[in-house]
């Protein structure tokens, strides 16, 4: 458009006043799918923004907590009991719209990966794919799908990771999937939160959320990149607004193996710092949701979007490795910094729906490294010494991560090397 | 929802009678906003919103709502708010949500006190403001008014200065300063940037800085605000600036002349380094003529020595001339309201 010679011809003021006129149509006809127009448009109600940007996370609230609750075996869990959806919230039910499509159920109305391939693969086994596309060899899934003693069930409350633990005789064995197919990392993406004109939150100093991140999220590339040699790429290198599906695309495209993001809270009524470190799932208390309604704004991701990101979610391989590297993380994060910070409360590894974590082809959590409500934290995190040392934690949380996995991953093939031999 | 101070008008579009219809151009700012009526008077007021606390300061202020200066001047017997961030809603809370809709009623109340009047509204949002954004402005303005259009502001600017061809606009505002490239028609995305370090940003350094120097002083950021809006310069100073503020108690005057003078540079790199990228990437046998008609508009662009400067550095790329506005906080009301009135009949029914 710029350098279009075409395009810098003088407009008459009434071609300019049409494109304007076109413009703001076109801003109606995104929201609406009509040109509705503005003058005509129901009434404003306050917060319907935000209903419309909540409604994701009860959908995945509603389908994490139906996956997770107990009752009938999963396997035979009716789908339209996960589909329930609150009736007085959602004028368009996310169950009418799966069911008048023929997509897929989401994961959570789904049975287990190994009953799954077993009822509705074909001869030989289906194998859905894996993240990054990646695919299960046969061998290595024969245990997994082979037809298990009435013992060795599922149990219904399971970890959906447990979906594709391998039964070793005794039970299933809490083996990384990662180690045990070999997967190793090479790219990992850091997603500094906020950004550009959204600055997330903010300190009584004027200390800005996107500043801290962004910030750390840099050092901490240099810190990995220095150090282990691996592919670091940060979801945005400046002070530049990306939305959520961006940092989500950026990561895939890049065919990410392992992705942090760097967040920082603010606790409403209350001083407190606490760090704590998310992966994605069903809330597990308000506060968690509360955040990740927080940290979900300016989330572009219409609802068709969202059901086919909840599919994915049967990822379990995913799952267990955000859960293990949160934890690895966090150890990280509190450990250090308490032995300085005494006013430091470990909160521990917790799940919430976010949407940046679901969408992302691999194991992913969300730190959060401080708390701006406290004073004393966010002078701290104006100074580079402190976002330094955070770096410096994170990095150290994300190594211990991957060498406990590659010794996982020996000790698993020493078991099954002894396995053949007996 | 009750929202305090909001006009009632009596309805939206039908019953209002034929001749009576008002355009008004609005430029929301986060700092300050203006409206401009397409008959009788402009207003300008500080976008604060403020509830009283409790029944004593109901009674003592005898409003139940207060708006703009009025309300910074009894912030502290008020729930005060400021619900625009960088030129946006910041919608976090229901209560600042309910600040907007107040603050955007109180502004129409100003040029429409009888609610009789159809009203046809022009906005203007930050350059490059979200989707999302724009849409909760037009949520909220769209209640208040028969027909609404979001325009980006510096467009809104050029468009009412008569800048449309070969011109550059720069809209400095509190939140954010707008870039926006005109060529003849409407800018799209590639002609127009937002950089976020703006007048507040000023006012935090400004701030920071006299924490630091002196850090037994009592400062707040409104105070901070006031030394930069008095006496804001770039390049030499022409005097010293001196001000009072307390320091255990006591009032005593002091030089922030060095302060000051670091604060306002703060914003001048990203201020070049964006006016410089932009006229870049354009067609490069207009860059010349964009160059020599760069316009400032907006609150900052009162800064004292900021055009010199600007016109100063772009000179390195060729010939420059940068001007101010002689209007700067109601340019982009102005410039709303002209694209209002010359908006055709046809498209405000439309939309």
């Amino acid at each position: 458009m710029s350098s279009d010679p075409a395009n810098t011809a003088p407009r008459p003021k009434q071609a300019i006043l049409r494109e304007v006129y076109e413009s703001n149509r076109r801003l109606n006809d995104g929201v609406t799918g009509t040109a509705s127009p503005v003058a005509r448009a129901t009434p404003h109600r306050p917060g319907r923004l935000r209903w419309l940007l909540a409604l994701p996370l009860v959908a995945a609230a509603v389908a994490l907590a139906a996956w997770n609750a107990p009752g009938p075996p999963r396997a035979e869990l009716p789908v339209a009991t996960a589909r329930v959806a609150p009736a007085d919230s959602t004028p368009e039910p996310v169950a009418t719209k799966t069911e008048t499509t023929e997509t897929p159920a989401p994961s959570a109305t789904r049975p287990p990966f190994a009953d799954e391939t077993k009822t509705a693969g074909p001869p030989g086994g289906f194998l859905p794919p894996l993240p990054n596309d990646l695919r299960v060899p046969q061998a290595l899934l024969a245990a997994a799908t082979a037809p298990r003693p009435a013992h060795g069930a599922v149990p219904r409350d399971a970890a959906p990771s447990d979906a594709l633990a391998v039964y070793s005789g005794d039970g299933f064995d809490d083996v990384s999937l990662r180690s045990l197919f070999g997967l190793g990392v090479r790219t990992i993406v850091i997603d500094p939160g906020h950004g550009g004109i959204d600055p997330g939150t903010s300190g009584k100093l004027g200390t800005r959320e996107k500043d801290v991140t962004l910030a750390v999220a840099q050092r901490l590339k240099a810190l990995l990149e220095h150090d282990r040699s691996y592919r670091v790429l940060l979801t945005r290198e400046t002070d530049v607004t990306t939305s959520l599906s961006e940092r989500v695309a950026l990561a895939n495209d890049a065919a990410v193996d392992l992705f942090v993001s760097i967040h920082v809270n603010y606790l409403p009524n209350t001083t407190l710092n606490v760090i704590e470190t998310y992966y994605f799932g069903a809330h597990s208390d308000a506060d968690a949701l509360r955040l990740a309604e927080h940290e979900n704004r300016g989330s572009d991701y219409g609802m068709s979007d969202f059901e086919s990101l909840v599919r994915n979610m049967r990822d379990t391989i995913k799952l267990q490795e955000s859960k293990r590297l949160a934890a690895a993380i966090q150890s990280s994060l509190t450990g250090n910094m308490q032995r300085t910070k005494r006013e430091l409360f470990d909160v521990g590894i917790k799940t919430a729906p976010f949407v940046v974590l679901l969408g992302v082809k691999a194991p992913a959590v969300l730190a959060e490294i401080s708390c701006m409500c406290n004073p004393e934290a966010e002078r701290r995190l104006r100074t580079p010494a402190h976002r330094e040392e955070v770096a410096r934690y994170i990095a150290e949380g994300i190594v211990d991560y991957l060498e406990a996995n590659t010794r996982k991953g020996d000790e698993s093939n020493d078991r099954q090397r002894q396995a053949k031999k007996s | 929802m009750t929202v305090k101070g909001k006009p009632k008008r009596a309805s939206k579009s039908g019953g209002s009678k034929e001749g009576e219809t008002l355009h008004v151009g609005i430029d929301l700012g986060t700092s300050r906003s203006a409206i401009s009526p397409s008959k009788g008077k402009r207003h300008l007021v500080d976008s604060y919103v403020g509830w009283p606390r409790d029944f004593v300061s109901a009674k003592v202020l005898g409003k139940s709502v207060l708006f703009g200066a009025d309300a910074l001047e009894h912030r502290l017997s008020l729930d005060l708010y400021r619900p625009l961030e960088h030129g946006v809603i910041k919608e976090t809370t229901e209560r600042e949500q309910e600040a907007v809709d107040a603050l955007i009623g109180h502004l129409l109340e100003q040029v429409n006190p009888d609610h009789n009047k159809s009203l046809r509204a022009v906005v203007g949002v930050p350059a490059q403001a979200l989707t999302q954004s724009k849409l909760a402005i037009r949520n909220a303005v769209g209640e208040s008014v028969d027909a609404l259009m979001v325009v980006s502001e510096p467009f809104a600017v050029a468009y009412g200065q008569g800048f449309l061809d070969n011109a550059m606009v720069i809209d400095i505002g509190a939140g954010t300063v707008d870039f926006c490239i005109m060529h003849g028609a409407v800018p799209n995305d590639e002609d127009q940037r937002t950089s976020l370090k703006a007048g507040d940003h000023i006012d935090e350094e400004l701030l920071d800085a006299l924490t630091e120097r002196y850090p037994e002083a009592s400062i707040n950021l409104n105070m901070a605000r006031e030394f930069k809006e008095h006496w804001a310069f770039v390049g030499k100073a022409e005097r010293r600036v001196e001000v009072d503020f307390p320091v255990n108690g006591r009032m005593i005057t002091h030089d922030i002349t060095e302060e000051l003078s670091r604060a306002c540079d703060s914003i001048l790199p990203p201020l070049l380094e964006h006016t410089a990228e932009l006229i870049a990437k354009f067609d490069p046998q207009f860059q010349d003529a964009i160059r020599q008609n760069i316009i400032l508009a907006g609150g900052g662009s009162q800064i004292r020595g900021l055009a010199e400067y600007l016109e100063r550095a772009m000179s390195e790329f060729g010939p420059a001339k940068v001007t101010t506005v002689s209007d700067p906080v109601y340019a982009g009301a102005d410039g709303a309201l002209e694209l209002a009135k010359d908006m055709p009949p046809e498209y405000w029914e439309e939309v």
